[in-house]
């Protein structure tokens, strides 16, 4: 239900997210994005262009992410929302806390 | 925002299981077809699988106390809305009274978690709660 893919780019590691982030799923998310950060990349790109849903589960995952890299003195970049996910985001203000990009372009190009 | 009398009432399909993570899959298979027969709109079905996640989640991990009992999820029409009630027989709790976080803040002072609450009564075209004898009644409306 959900699948993630990291690929390393020139300025950032991106991590492509397919499915669902739920109560169920989120903590596999997290996983690969802490892998990411065990590697020794601080600048994280999170491609949710395939990403169908998001619950508060999702959203607890992606700023736990957030702060980790944070704390590392890295950042991460959120791109391609969906009307459901983009709604969530809005919501819970996290649009404000987390640059958010049309596609993965772009992203890459401000990271 | 359904009257609660009317939430045990005739018209309302049940479904009862265990107030287990088991449950959720089945749970939400069931609402999501029921909610397909009452012709809910198709931009309503994000809110309402997000809204079934979670408050039913909650009920899963709260009601009990880490002990066992059970979940009765409703499902009905009632005017033009299509309304989804789930019903434990836990301790008495009022999810809705969560604190409403602070959604304005740097990412270093937003606590992790407490958002569920926020996005449920955002989303959802009403939500009630209500405490029926020894019973936790949510009720979430959607309009058809």
């Amino acid at each position: 239900l959900i699948k993630t893919e990291a690929v390393k780019e020139e300025k950032a590691t991106v991590v492509k997210v397919s499915g669902r982030m739920d109560h169920v799923t989120s903590p596999e998310f997290e996983a690969a994005c802490d892998k990411v950060l065990g590697e020794g990349a601080n600048t994280l790109v999170l491609d949710f262009s395939e990403l169908a849903y998001v619950s508060s589960a999702g959203l607890r995952s992606v700023l736990l992410v957030g702060k980790k890299f944070k704390t590392k003195g890295g950042r991460v970049f959120i791109c391609g929302l969906n009307k459901m996910v983009k709604d969530v985001f809005q919501i819970s203000g996290f649009i404000s806390i987390f640059p958010v990009f049309e596609n993965r372009e772009a992203a890459l190009a401000s990271a | 925002l359904p009257a609660p009398e009317k939430a045990s009432g005739a018209g309302i399909e049940w479904l009862t299981l265990p107030a287990g993570q088991e449950s959720f899959d089945t749970f939400r298979s069931f609402v999501l077809a029921q909610a397909d027969s009452s012709s809910i709109p198709q931009a309503k079905m994000p809110a309402l699988e997000l809204a079934l996640e979670e408050m039913l989640v909650n009920v899963i991990s709260y009601a009990y106390e880490g002990g066992s009992g059970l979940i009765h999820v409703g499902c009905g029409t009632d005017q033009n809305r299509f309304i989804v009630l789930i019903k434990d027989e836990g301790k008495p709790f009022n999810p809705l009274e969560a604190s409403q976080p602070k959604l304005d803040a740097a990412m270093d002072d937003r606590p992790v978690g407490g958002l569920g609450i926020h996005l449920v009564k955002t989303m959802v075209d009403g939500v009630s709660y209500s405490r029926e004898g020894d019973s936790n009644v949510l009720a979430l409306a959607f309009q058809l």
